[in-house]
């Protein structure tokens, strides 16, 4: 097992969100679009709620499929896998993992300090990946 | 990778973003529900701002409750409108027989900062303080039977003095400043104090002729001759001026139709309460009834603040 490179991380993460996104978005379309066409008001109640419950179902995607796979589609493409000791079957530590998703305080702390520990890390682990004893590697052991 | 278990990995992917996808769905409808915004509140071209009943500065936070415009929500709502490209006309909806004079300069203050077309469109009354709102519009309209004008002050009361005689309850009266008990309804007024309280409201009715002078673009000695506090019905407020147009709903629309060049597109801008809100209200409401008790309610004497002065 090897740490996989910080650019492999971040380019499926990019990907899982874009995918997300765009799923989300289609269902809140018709409430969001006329607002991005106007200007987007940075404290308009619709578009928090909109980026809440998108940040929900983000932690619900990798939660489902970390648990099931080892793998969400971003980390397929980019050949990443999530391991870790007594994680098989259990969607706790993956909810752990993606608690930096949940849109309240404190956990949007954790936006900024969970990425920051992966420069200070030897495996290139995020904090909250530490919390939930498992680690994203570029090759599961057989 | 075995093939059976390849495609054993795409069929979870595809029922995870199938659940994604229904959430998102079922989650978006209920938007209005968690913000108390209109989920239809974005689209339109048009806002429709409805200031219906007794117009007070704050709203009235009960589950059940309602008769109360507030000029806080809705001067909120005439500055959201205001601010958003696809809204190129506000209309105010209108049946409000008055209120609070400082609360209806309020909405009309918002009314008139906006740099879009603005229409009253008075449904079965836009009296005193309703009218003050409305005559700050660009364009009045209401309907040939509609109560409006009552230009106006009034701040009538129950004397009770009388009363507490007849069953030998006395006033105790304890005051530091003499006028400070001015109004209150356990004893008569003196004819110095009756000077003093008309002296105020002549001077809000001052207040009330003016905007309505600047509003309309009117001669003051005409308003000041029609401001007895009479209401007019809408045909005899059309001839005295203090109307543009008599009509309804299809009229509101020929005249923005025109001043835009648009066809108009109705979309609502009203508060509506969120769930949390509703439940907070309600709690708030029952806490306060324990704590205070409605015995406190029914006799304590009521400050200055809480005079009725109503336009």
């Amino acid at each position: 097992m090897n740490s996989p490179l910080v650019w492999k991380r971040f380019a499926a993460f990019v990907i899982d969100f874009l995918i997300v996104f765009m799923i989300v978005y289609t269902a809140f379309a018709d409430i969001l679009t006329p607002i991005v066409q106007s200007g987007i008001d940075k404290a308009d109640p619709v578009f928090l709620y909109f980026f809440a419950v998108f940040s929900l179902l983000l932690l619900l995607y990798f939660v489902t499929l970390e648990k099931k796979l080892g793998q969400s589609i971003g980390k397929i493409f980019m050949n990443l896998f999530v391991v870790g000791k007594k994680v098989d079957g259990r969607s706790f530590p993956h909810l752990i993992r993606g608690a930096f998703l949940i849109p309240f305080f404190p956990f949007q702390l954790l936006l900024i300090l969970d990425p920051l520990f992966m420069m200070f890390t030897k495996n290139n682990q995020r904090l909250m990946e530490i919390f939930s004893k498992t680690t994203t590697v570029s090759r599961r052991a057989s | 990778m075995t093939k059976k278990v390849k495609r054993s990995r795409w069929v979870t992917i595809g029922i995870t973003l199938l659940v994604v996808w229904f959430l998102a769905f079922v989650l978006s409808g209920f938007t209005g529900v968690f913000t108390g915004e209109s989920g239809d509140g974005f689209s339109g071209n048009v806002a429709l701002i409805p200031v219906k009943g007794v117009i007070l500065g704050e709203s009235d936070d009960s589950l059940f409750g309602g008769g109360i415009a507030s000029s806080e929500e809705i001067v909120e709502q005439i500055e959201k409108a205001a601010r958003k490209d696809n809204i190129k006309a506000i209309v105010l909806e209108i049946n409000s027989p008055g209120g609070s004079a400082v609360a209806s300069d309020e909405i009309a203050h918002a009314l008139k900062k906006v740099n879009k077309t603005t229409v009253a469109w008075i449904r079965e009354v836009g009296a005193s303080g309703g009218y003050w709102v409305a005559s700050a519009s660009d364009h009045i309209i209401a309907n040939r039977m509609s109560i409006t004008g009552s230009i106006g002050v009034i701040a009538s009361y129950l004397e009770f003095s009388g009363l507490l005689e007849r069953y030998n309850v006395t006033y105790q009266r304890m005051v530091a400043g003499k006028y400070k008990d001015l109004g209150t309804p356990y004893k008569k007024l003196t004819p110095e104090e009756a000077e003093l309280f008309q002296r105020a409201l002549d001077r809000l009715r001052d207040y009330f002729v003016d905007e309505i002078v600047r509003n309309r673009n009117m001669d003051e000695d005409y308003v000041n001759k029609i401001a007895t506090g009479m209401f007019y019905v809408g045909d005899e407020a059309y001839e005295l001026g203090l109307v543009d147009e008599l009509g309804g709903k299809d009229e509101v629309i020929a005249y923005i139709e025109r001043q835009e060049q648009i066809d108009v597109d109705f979309v609502d801008y009203k508060p509506k309460k969120g769930f949390s809100e509703l439940f907070g209200g309600v709690m708030g409401e029952q806490s306060f009834h324990v704590g205070k008790g409605i015995g406190h309610a029914l006799t304590s004497q009521k400050p200055i603040s809480q005079w009725n002065i109503l336009t």
